[in-house]
């Protein structure tokens, strides 16, 4: 057979799939629209999920980790080497570095005269570790002086000020807080929006000051660094080794999840959830096709009995009923894309989002399409093809 | 040809449909298997138009053994040799008459030009030529039949197969269908009418009777 003759056959069992879908619009509507439906729900969901990871991505962005935390698991009273501690601020994608510990959980904090007590958290930190958590004194005297303060002063944090009576313009001279029984100078207020807001509600002291007056060895013994992002990971590996190199205070990374780690852990989440709805409305896709096939295919047995005693082989009847099952597929997917992407870009839309459209999709969610319906006829194509040539005799 | 050729099933239970014939027919005659109803006429007409394969004997189809072909070889046989006019005409209702005369040129390589030469001839030949366009739904009984032997007869074969073509029509138009497949052996083609149709022996050259599956006896008319 010459390549016009090829040309020809194929057209004329194109043709013949085609006239057999329009001379039944019942069943091609039911067909189309099973599969129409499938792909416009997986498009849809898809594309919605593509686009609401992006807004997740603008929310994990503000929370992406740009701070290293080290913790002493047997910390001792000396503390960090402060020489291994400035060795760590000389790494370049480090900004700051410093103790920020929490001494006490909670400790029962009140005004002198004993009221207003409430329990707080009780820190321990050098005017680096200060700087790395952007923790700042918004009055009184500066975080630097903690490494030298003597005696028991306190910084506290500007919500447990105002919760002590301790108006914004008062003056601190002579302020006085009692922590547990003991007193503190109160010598500045501390504040942070950042990730360690505690510390507005805390009590601020040295090192000194809390070995010399609380006792103990702290109970969260951090050091704290603010780096690039990015870095965070390679910093903290640095830092153990650096800081602790006796393994002494048993020093562990401990920084809370790069939010990149976390972004990718949604989104693999999201995908996952979109290939398994994807794969069910397959599913659903097939057995629609499978069955509306099988019925035509049982109706039509007259003629697909017609065909075989006419001399069509049953390889090529089979094919027809592949052809026409490939046919609705490919114009249900192409329908079920355009209905998808219209509901994704409505609904996006509405909530104000930006739509995010992967190139692939809609090529994916065709290919995806046709091979159901091509999975999905191939019992009706079978079934077709072993039509006897006597059905036509005996009907 | 046929030797010996006869049909048993096996299922539901063993039966016989067929008992062995023999029976030669001559090329482009018109020849009518006559019978009552249930006699197995429809049987034998089915295994010398290759529908199904007999269970014993010879079948040679001019020289060439037709009993033991495969199913591909069988349709190829069909495709090529056997033109069928079945009792209901068996037209495909949603498409044009074209089409359905179109559905008997299966197998053939021509160009969709010669193809539509041909379909145009056959209708002519059958005197439809105007109807080619129209739906198969809105045709006559007696069109539907026309049709049905144009699609046999465009692909010009050399066995043409008739069963019941005269069942559910009027006198009139019986007439003219038995006379548009008896001139069809002017054509070059061999015609069987399978029938319980009186009037069929006078458009043919010979007539053979089947009773209970087996052939009783025949001659020329």
């Amino acid at each position: 057979m010459t390549w016009r003759l090829r040309v020809e056959s194929v057209r004329r069992l194109a043709a013949d799939a085609a006239a057999s879908l329009l001379l039944r619009p019942g069943h091609t509507i039911g067909m189309v629209a099973g599969i129409a439906l499938g792909v416009a729900g997986v498009v849809g969901i898809v594309v919605i999920a593509d686009t609401q990871q992006i807004q997740v991505d603008r929310q994990f962005d503000l929370q992406r980790s740009d701070r290293v935390v080290v913790r002493a698991w047997t910390p001792t009273k000396a503390g960090f080497d402060a020489t291994r501690v400035a060795a760590a601020e000389q790494l370049e994608p480090v900004l700051d570095v410093g103790e920020f510990s929490v001494w006490s959980r909670a400790r029962t904090v009140s005004r002198t005269d004993g009221t207003a007590r409430s329990s707080r958290p009780v820190l321990v930190a050098d005017g680096s570790g200060l700087l790395a958590t952007d923790t700042r004194v918004v009055r009184g005297r500066s975080g630097d002086s903690l490494s030298t303060a003597r005696g028991p002063v306190a910084w506290i944090g500007e919500r447990l000020a105002r919760d002590l009576g301790l108006a914004p313009g008062d003056d601190l001279d002579n302020a006085q807080v009692l922590v547990g029984d003991l007193p503190f100078e109160v010598v500045g207020i501390i504040a942070n929006d950042e990730g360690f807001g505690y510390a507005s509600s805390g009590v601020l002291i040295s090192r000194k000051t809390a070995v010399a007056t609380l006792g103990g060895v702290g109970e969260n013994v951090r050091v704290i660094a603010h780096v690039r992002p990015g870095s965070a990971s390679a910093v903290g590996d640095n830092m153990v080794a650096g800081l602790d190199p006796y393994r002494e205070l048993m020093l562990e990374d401990v920084t809370p999840p790069d939010g990149k780690v976390l972004l990718s852990n949604v989104g693999s989440d999201l995908r996952r959830i979109g290939a398994a709805l994807g794969g069910f409305m397959g599913l659903i896709g097939m057995i629609t096709v499978a069955n509306t096939l099988m019925m035509a295919v049982y109706q039509r047995r007259r003629e697909l009995g017609l065909r075989s005693a006419m001399g069509w082989k049953r390889r090529r009847i089979g094919v027809l009923v592949l052809t026409e099952s490939a046919t609705a597929g490919i114009v249900a997917s192409t329908l079920g894309v355009g209905l998808g992407l219209g509901v994704a870009v409505i609904w996006s839309h509405v909530q104000h989002w930006e739509l995010i459209l992967a190139p692939w999709l809609p090529f994916a969610a065709i290919g995806s399409g046709l091979t159901a319906s091509l999975v999905g006829g191939i019992i009706p194509a079978y079934l077709a093809a072993s039509t006897p040539p006597m059905t036509a005799m005996r009907s | 040809m046929l030797r010996g050729v006869g049909l048993e099933v096996a299922e539901p239970v063993p039966t016989r449909i067929l008992h062995p014939v023999d029976l030669d027919i001559e090329s482009a005659t018109a020849v009518a298997v006559v019978g009552p109803s249930g006699a197995g006429k429809t049987t034998l007409a089915s295994l010398i138009g290759a529908l199904q394969q007999p269970t014993e004997g010879s079948y040679r189809f001019d020289g060439q053994e037709v009993a033991g072909m495969s199913g591909a070889r069988l349709a190829e046989f069909r495709a090529r040799d056997v033109g069928f006019v079945f009792q209901h005409s068996h037209l495909i209702d949603e498409r044009s008459v074209v089409a359905n005369v179109d559905l008997g040129l299966v197998g053939s390589e021509l160009h969709r030009v010669e193809r539509a030469e041909l379909c145009a001839a056959a209708l002519e030949w059958v005197g439809l030529a105007t109807l080619g366009a129209r739906r198969s739904a809105f045709l006559s009984g007696g069109e539907r039949h026309r049709v049905a032997i144009a699609r046999a007869l465009v692909k010009s074969p050399r066995l043409i197969l008739a069963d019941e073509p005269t069942a559910a029509l009027d006198q009139e138009t019986g007439r003219e269908i038995l006379e548009l497949l008896a001139n069809a052996t002017a054509r070059g083609a061999t015609v069987i009418l399978v029938t319980h149709d009186p009037r069929a022996v006078e458009y043919v050259d010979a007539v053979h009777r089947i009773v209970d599956g087996r052939l009783t006896g025949g001659g020329h008319s």
